[in-house]
């Protein structure tokens, strides 16, 4: 055999080696996607984002393992662009979302840009678009929030602090008391702090669902026996709520109301209150009343959840519903479902 | 006085009986390369650059508050990592480029030594090298790993995160040993571009395979996914290129366990034994390549 034929041979040789790699090649890749070495690789996201973010990520992600030095590297320039009051403009936020979204991507088990990135989207921007009247704009901006916080939680399942930035969101800015509660009842699978099953009772009062409520207090009280915020709760929902809740179990509207009605009297801003009464009388068919008490409640404070059932119950009367409400405070039209009664029951 | 030949005192030559593989030769040769290896200067500063980076990566820690034990490994093994792939590369690219410059190639193949036994014996000299050195820096960051993560693990519980430090632990000397398999792969391509080039290109392109190298599942993703929101911006072309890449390309990803470890999740033995078996015979089919290439080369 000639050295040019050896060459070939040898050659020849060297390809077959190689293809009979590509089996085991493929085995690896399979298993480490579904055993959770490599997480999916983030393409399909890239494409929606602008050039100057999906370069970032390439570039780093060649790093490999230096991937977590470049997300801090890139954190700290964050902090920098916040300083420089880059962040919280409107018309400047682009530069500073590509940073925040390269720094989730290259570093997804990070929780602080999670959190930072939904707490800056609905809180901070969403105000800034409120201030200017673009309502459009601030639900945009609260939605992809709760996105980031979503999205955040499927690379973090396994640790209560994502599930609690977005049941806080829920809670305190959107006022969506259904969906905080599912999140906060999410972060019990988990070791959590003390503070969350409480917060749990505080969704439901707010509702309000009492019984459900006072069973969260309760568990609370159990857990720890020197809790006074639940024992004070507790207290004060028996006091107030309970009576006038069992009357309207037992379809004893007016009764209801009349108990309602005298704690009403003596404190007439009471949140809670307001918000039973107005599902008592929805439930006894008076929405023009109900809706006129769901009014009154959206002028004690901030308090989209009455405001969205301001806009569901104007709707539903053929009113004119408020503009202001109706992309962000009502929440799209999952959000404008009646709200749940207690659960009927005979009476003995 | 001189005594004439005879017949009884003369016999024929007898013929020199090669074996197939020659290994004193190759030992000979791998233990030349490491002790010369040992006397390169650039391989010190980088290996002193390396521990001086380990012993300070603790101090990084402090940029990310909420997850220093991250920070932690990320720059004590990232640094590892780093520096493991420079010895790698440069030292791979020279090791026969430097044997043809000064000519001391013609020295050694005029013994009884194979030139696909000479390759081997450089990559095998090389790898050692390298793995030498990857071992003193691992041992360097566990030292340091041992000191500061009981710390930083402590104060990471109290703050309600979960974490084991006996999974972590493991998984650091795993991380160790798949970056020891990792450079062979890395080693095996630089010597075998450099039996065909000069030892600047076969750095340079061994770094660049290195880079692209972390990037196999995207080329995958963009060469096979049929997403309709991939398939609207990647060309025909670009689809192809990707292909090609994913499968000639090495895929250093599949020795990074990064995700494991912030998980403090366990890695499994059979993971790391496929890609070691990856590793092995990825380098095996460089070198027979390498050995291709000089055995055809002329000086």
């Amino acid at each position: 055999m000639g050295r040019r034929e050896k060459f070939l041979l040898g050659i020849i040789s060297c390809f077959v080696a190689w293809m009979a790699l590509q089996p085991l090649d493929g085995w690896i890749g399979r298993h480490r996607l579904i055993y959770g070495y490599n997480r999916p690789t983030p393409i399909t996201k890239m494409v929606e984002f602008r050039p100057a973010a999906v370069t970032g990520v390439l570039a780093t992600a060649m790093l490999g393992s230096f991937r977590g030095v470049a997300a801090n590297i890139l954190w700290v320039k964050m902090h920098r662009l916040w300083d420089e009051g880059q962040a919280s403009d409107l018309a400047l936020t682009s530069g500073a979302e590509d940073v925040m979204r390269t720094v989730t991507l290259l570093d997804p088990h990070w929780l602080e840009p999670w959190t930072f990135a939904g707490w800056h989207y609905a809180y901070n921007l969403s105000y800034e678009a409120e201030a200017i009247k673009n309502y459009p704009l601030q639900g945009e901006l609260i939605e992809r929030g709760i996105n980031y916080l979503g999205e955040g939680i499927s690379y973090n399942a396994g640790t209560y602090e994502l599930y609690f930035e977005l049941a806080w969101t829920y809670f305190d800015k959107m006022k969506e008391y259904d969906e905080a509660a599912k999140w906060l009842g999410a972060c019990l699978a988990f070791k959590h702090p003390e503070y969350i099953p409480r917060q749990i009772g505080h969704c439901y009062e707010r509702i309000p669902r009492i019984p459900k409520a006072l069973d969260w207090y309760d568990y609370c009280m159990k857990q720890n026996p020197a809790d006074n915020t639940a024992r004070g709760a507790t207290i004060t929902i028996r006091e107030r709520y309970l009576p006038a809740w069992r009357l309207w179990e037992a379809d004893k509207h007016d009764e209801a109301l009349a108990h309602l009605q005298n704690y009403l009297l003596v404190d007439m801003k009471d949140r809670i209150g307001l918000h039973l009464k107005a599902r008592i009388l929805e439930d006894k068919g008076d929405k023009k009343k109900a809706l006129s008490v769901w009014r009154e409640a959206t002028e004690l404070s901030i308090n989209w959840y009455a405001e969205r059932q301001v806009g569901r119950l104007s709707a539903q009367l053929g009113l004119q519903v408020p503009i202001d409400t109706v992309y962000l405070k009502n929440g799209g039209p999952s959000l404008l479902a009646p709200g749940r009664g207690p659960a009927r029951r005979p009476i003995n | 006085m001189e005594t004439t030949p005879t017949a009884e005192t003369v016999t024929a030559p007898q013929a020199h009986k090669t074996p197939l593989i020659n290994f004193r030769a190759i030992f000979r040769v791998a233990s030349a390369t490491f002790f010369e290896a040992r006397r390169r200067r650039f391989l010190n500063v980088i290996l002193i650059f390396a521990l001086v980076l380990i012993g300070l990566s603790h101090m990084f820690a402090t940029l990310s508050p909420n997850s220093q034990l991250s920070m932690l490994l990320d720059v004590g093994l990232g640094s590892i990592r780093l520096c493991g792939m420079l010895i790698a590369v440069f030292l791979g690219a020279r090791l026969i480029a430097d044997e043809v410059d000064k000519r001391t190639v013609d020295v050694i193949l005029a013994k009884p030594v194979r030139r696909s036994e000479f390759i081997i014996g450089k990559f095998l000299g090389g790898w050692i090298t390298v793995f030498v050195n990857v071992l003193l820096m691992g041992a360097a960051f566990m030292i340091v790993y041992y000191i500061k993560a009981p710390q930083l693990a402590k104060a990471a519980i109290s703050t309600g995160q979960m974490m084991s430090l006996a999974e972590t632990s493991a998984n650091c000397y795993k991380a160790i040993l798949l970056l020891m398999f990792e450079m062979m792969i890395l080693s095996s391509i630089a010597i075998a571009v450099s039996t065909v080039s000069s030892w600047i290109f076969s750095a340079v392109f061994s770094l660049t395979v290195y880079f692209a190298g972390q990037l196999g599942s995207h080329f995958q993703h963009i060469a096979e996914y049929k997403d309709p929101q991939i398939t609207e911006v990647v060309t025909p072309a670009v689809r192809v290129f990707a292909w090609v890449m994913y499968r000639v390309i090495p895929h250093f990803e599949n020795f990074d366990i990064r995700e494991k470890m912030l998980t403090h999740e366990v890695v499994y033995s059979q993971m790391i034994g496929m890609s070691v078996l990856h590793a092995c015979l990825y380098s095996f089919v460089m070198v027979a390549l390498a050995c291709v290439f000089f055995s055809y080369r002329e000086f």
